[in-house]
């Protein structure tokens, strides 16, 4: 899509766990400016994890992660946002006490990102009118749906040049899961570059550029995702044709 | 991690120093005190460190006990009676003592009578008011200061002689010490014909008894008895300007009205909030009793302010405690209870003698601030300064 | 008429302290909001504060309502100190360990300022202690009372506005509702939460600066505040601030009303039905559990 010089984001090597239990033990991974990208996997292959090295909540035991060519491996959580990578947790995790409005105005919290809330806000509400009409509503009284278009205006209210996506379509309706891809696509044509762990394969895959399929920590197997979504293996493991 | 290892640490370290109870090297006479050195007490504490302090270099002047240096062991109950009752176990079960002195306080010293009695050891009392350290029968304690009874009946014909005013209220702290008091009030009040129109406990050391005032005040009495702490006594006594609360007679149990701080103006005290308040009073410095005026000269030496009672008594227990292992001539604590039933000597807070219950019929006169200064007013015979009816407080300046 | 009087002046009397309980346990429904952890050491930096605020009376002539200012500096520098010392290692622990280390706070800090001032008590008598102003012929209101109550409620104005409406307010609702939602928007949580301790603390370093003429000091003189303020943070709602100002007011005028018609005695009996029944019959706090 893009011709840019490297990747704007590189995993290489990466190994981390949660105390004695290791997740991940070797997760090399590109995603070039302007993709999206979908990490396939199991439940505890360690698709999540990934992202949380990506977005410092979790610190990697080995290798590196570099955006836009610096090296992020060791930065905190708190700086990452600043960087310009936005992670949209799995599970929403709104603040559910504070309403639509103070949520997502709590997305452009960085510095960076602080000159430009304003203008951000009105982008989120324009890109999801539904919020607007709820914007001073309480986020905990807001249906699922409502509630991941929420999570995902918030990470985009930092103007992100990375949107990490952490299943974005769990617990919602057929009918309202189409609606967020929809969404997904459309921030992905605005030139945000997006990072998606999804459960939903062919969802997933369809609207992405390229893949990655993850099992027990390593990634085994990437490629272009039309590709992907024809392989027999893919198809046996996790499409159940 | 650290921070557990530090507060585990200084856990170890506490305990350990706890323990290390000193054994006696026999060189020594040692006897134990018991009083209240920190807490919301430690001024009375303090008084009857002074005065045992004085007490012991008297004694030990005098070449000792029974030829050898007496040893005071401290214990500090913190104002706390359950500390009270660690420190009855410590004193006899690490360091051996067989006679123990304290605590200041009714609630503590209530504590520490079984305590006491069930090692079978003797415990003097110089302070403590409350009826109920008697009442509990033990044959190991020994009161030498008046109790609560004592303090009402002066009180009550204190008041016959001056007006029989008939209505009377009661405030006091909920607490062994306010309770007993306040109870022996009522008993001997209403049988002189009084009535009680308010009887109000409090919750010691609050803020704010204004809406307690407030009440008694509506109920109009002549006469308040308060038994109340220093703390207490001065926040009352500001208060009821504040609601406008005017007895005729502000009468008290003493302690905090009689503490030497409380008409003093200076941080702790009551100042001209203390005018015209009445005590009841077991000792001042100008007592009839041979070395009073050595003991007031010796302690204002010693801490720069003249004693009130609560440090004569101290004064006074140590020398009895002295006297009675002298007559002993033993170190057994069945000796020395034996000793002390057959008591009778002089000290500057009077004569000490023990009736079959242990309690020393010791004289309550009743004291009035009068120009910032405890006096004498009851009884006649021995007053150095008229009683004054308490005016309101809008008649004061 | 003389009891309507009467009960207005216990109504006015229970807002008065009140309006300090409310402070009080607005820092501790701060500090529990934000970090789930019950500071049983409230009550003993309230005597910190307190002790700041007399020595400066004493040695240096300050009065204490200029004191009060220094005494919520010097804990808010306190609080950030003790949360990177201590608290932020047991963040993440079990709820015994974080009780633990409150009350150890509490027994070395009470311990300490009996060693360095003894357990003796103080008073600063000052000269406003004796202005009473009157209003008819019943009600009395006692000039510092009536001062601390009114810089009480500009400062928990200005605490629950800074708490709602600022940005920094914001990031420590934030870190209150989800931690972790809070670290991935950019928020530095050890920060902010070493602010909101300080904060929580420099709410008791002021009452501790206005207790101080109306009161008297000793070192023990805060484990009752502990009490009160832990009863005023399940009355409010755990962890809402603007349930703790609320319950703080409506403790003190309750206290004040039983004083009145039930007496005095009854009083810290009533705080603890209060605290049972609401922990019992509402658990969510008399005003909902809206944290922070």
């Amino acid at each position: 899509m893009t011709a840019a010089a490297g990747p704007l984001l590189e995993l290489a090597g990466i190994r981390a766990g949660y105390g004695d239990f290791q997740a991940l033990f070797d997760i090399s991974l590109e995603v070039r400016a302007g993709e999206i990208v979908t990490l396939i996997g199991a439940n505890g292959a360690g698709k999540t994890t990934t992202l949380r090295v990506i977005s410092g909540s979790l610190r990697a035991t080995a290798g590196t992660v570099r955006f836009d060519g610096h090296d992020i491996t060791q930065l905190p959580a708190h700086a990452i946002p600043e960087r310009g990578i936005s992670h949209v947790p799995e599970g929403r995790q709104l603040f559910p006490h504070m309403t639509v409005e103070e949520n997502l105005d709590l997305g452009a919290y960085n510095r960076r990102s602080r000159p430009r809330a304003r203008a951000a806000l009105d982008d989120q509400l324009a890109l999801f009118p539904r919020l607007k009409e709820r914007r001073r509503q309480l986020a905990g009284t807001l249906s699922g749906g409502e509630q991941q278009m929420v999570a995902i205006a918030r990470g985009l209210m930092a103007a992100p040049r990375l949107l990490l996506l952490d299943e974005p379509s769990l617990g919602l309706s057929p009918k309202i899961t189409e609606e967020v891809f929809a969404r997904v696509q459309d921030i992905g044509k605005r030139g945000v570059t997006v990072l998606i762990v999804e459960q939903n394969v062919v969802d997933g895959l369809s609207i992405s550029d390229r893949g990655y399929v993850i099992e027990n920590g390593r990634v085994v197997m990437h490629g272009a995702a039309a590709a992907l979504l024809r392989d027999d293996k893919i198809r046996a493991a996790y499409l159940g044709l | 991690m650290r921070p557990t290892w530090l507060l585990g640490a200084l856990l170890v370290v506490s305990v350990g120093a706890a323990c290390k109870g000193k054994q006696g090297d026999g060189k020594t006479i040692r006897v134990g005190v018991v009083t209240s050195l920190t807490g919301s007490q430690a001024a009375f504490g303090l008084a009857h460190k002074n005065g045992y302090t004085i007490a012991l270099n008297e004694i030990n002047a005098k070449g000792g006990v029974m030829g050898k240096p007496l040893e005071v062991v401290f214990y500090d109950d913190q104002s706390k009676p359950d500390q009270a009752v660690q420190g009855v176990a410590k004193l006899i079960d690490q360091d051996h003592v067989p006679l123990i002195l304290g605590s200041f306080g009714s609630e503590n010293t209530r504590a520490m009578v079984p305590a006491v009695d069930q090692r079978k050891v003797p415990l003097i009392v110089p302070t403590a008011t409350a009826d109920n350290i008697m009442e509990a029968g033990s044959p190991w304690v020994f009161r030498i200061c008046a109790g609560s009874s004592a303090y009402a009946t002066s009180t009550t014909n204190f008041l016959k002689d001056n007006g029989a005013p008939r209505t009377l209220a009661l405030i006091y702290e909920n607490t062994n010490f306010g309770q007993s008091n306040a109870a022996a009030m009522k008993t001997v009040a209403t049988a002189a014909g009084m009535t009680v129109v308010a009887d109000e406990g409090y919750q010691p050391k609050s803020p704010d008894y204004k809406a307690l005032l407030q009440r008694v005040k509506a109920k109009e009495p002549e006469v308040v008895y308060y038994a109340s702490y220093l703390l207490d006594a001065v926040t009352l006594m500001r208060q009821s300007e504040e609601v406008d609360f005017n007895p005729k007679f502000v009468t008290s149990a003493g302690t905090g009205f009689s503490a030497a701080e409380f008409p003093t103006s200076t941080d702790k005290g009551a100042g001209k909030y203390a005018e015209y308040t009445f005590s009841v009073s077991q000792w001042l410095p100008s007592s009839p009793w041979a070395g009073s005026k050595e003991f007031d000269e010796a302690f204002t030496k010693l801490t720069g302010g003249h004693p009130a009672y609560h440090a004569t008594q101290a004064y006074a227990a140590l020398l009895l405690a002295a006297d009675v292992l002298s007559r002993a001539k033993s170190d057994q604590p069945t000796a020395i209870a034996d000793a002390l039933r057959k008591t009778k000597l002089d000290t500057a807070f009077g004569p000490i003698q023990f009736d079959a219950k242990g309690q020393n019929a010791h004289p309550v006169s009743i004291t009035q601030v009068q120009h910032g200064q405890y006096k004498l007013v009851w009884p006649g015979d021995s007053a150095e300064s008229k009683p004054v009816a308490t005016p309101a407080w809008s008649e004061r300046h | 008429m003389e009891f309507t009087l009467r009960a207005l002046q216990a109504v006015l009397n229970g807002l008065l302290t009140g309006s300090l309980y409310a402070l009080i346990g607005m820092g501790m429904a701060l500090i529990f909001g934000v970090m789930r952890i019950v500071n049983f050491a409230h009550g003993a930096f309230l005597m910190v504060g307190m002790y700041a605020t007399y020595m400066l009376y004493d040695h240096l002539h300050v009065t204490p309502y200029v004191g009060f200012l220094v005494a919520a500096a010097l804990l808010l520098g306190i609080g950030v100190l003790t949360y990177h010392g201590l608290l932020r290692w047991v963040a993440e622990r079990s709820h015994f360990m974080q009780i633990l280390l409150t009350l150890g706070i509490a027994l070395i800090l009470t311990g300490g300022a009996q060693l360095v001032f003894g357990a003796d008590y103080h008073k600063a008598n000052l000269p406003l202690l004796d202005v009473n102003l009157h209003l008819g012929r019943h009600i009395t209101i006692n000039a510092p009372w009536l001062l601390s109550f009114a810089i009480t409620v500009v400062l928990a104005t200005g605490m629950f506005l800074f708490v709602m409406k600022s940005r920094f307010g914001r990031a420590l609702r934030a870190i209150a509702q989800n931690r972790y939602a809070a670290s991935l928007m950019g928020i530095h949580v050890v920060r902010t939460e070493a602010l909101a301790f300080g904060l929580g603390l420099a709410a008791v370093g002021f009452a501790g600066g206005l207790l101080l003429p109306v009161f008297y000091l000793y070192p023990t003189v805060g484990d009752e505040f502990t009490g009160k303020a832990f009863v005023i943070v399940v009355l409010g709602g755990m962890g809402s601030i603007e349930g703790a100002a609320v319950a703080g007011v409506v403790l003190g005028v309750i206290e004040s009303l039983t004083s009145l018609y039930w007496g005095n005695e009854w009083a810290l009996t009533v705080d603890f039905a209060i605290f049972l029944g609401v922990l019992s019959l509402r658990p969510s706090g008399l005003f909902g559990s809206q944290r922070v």
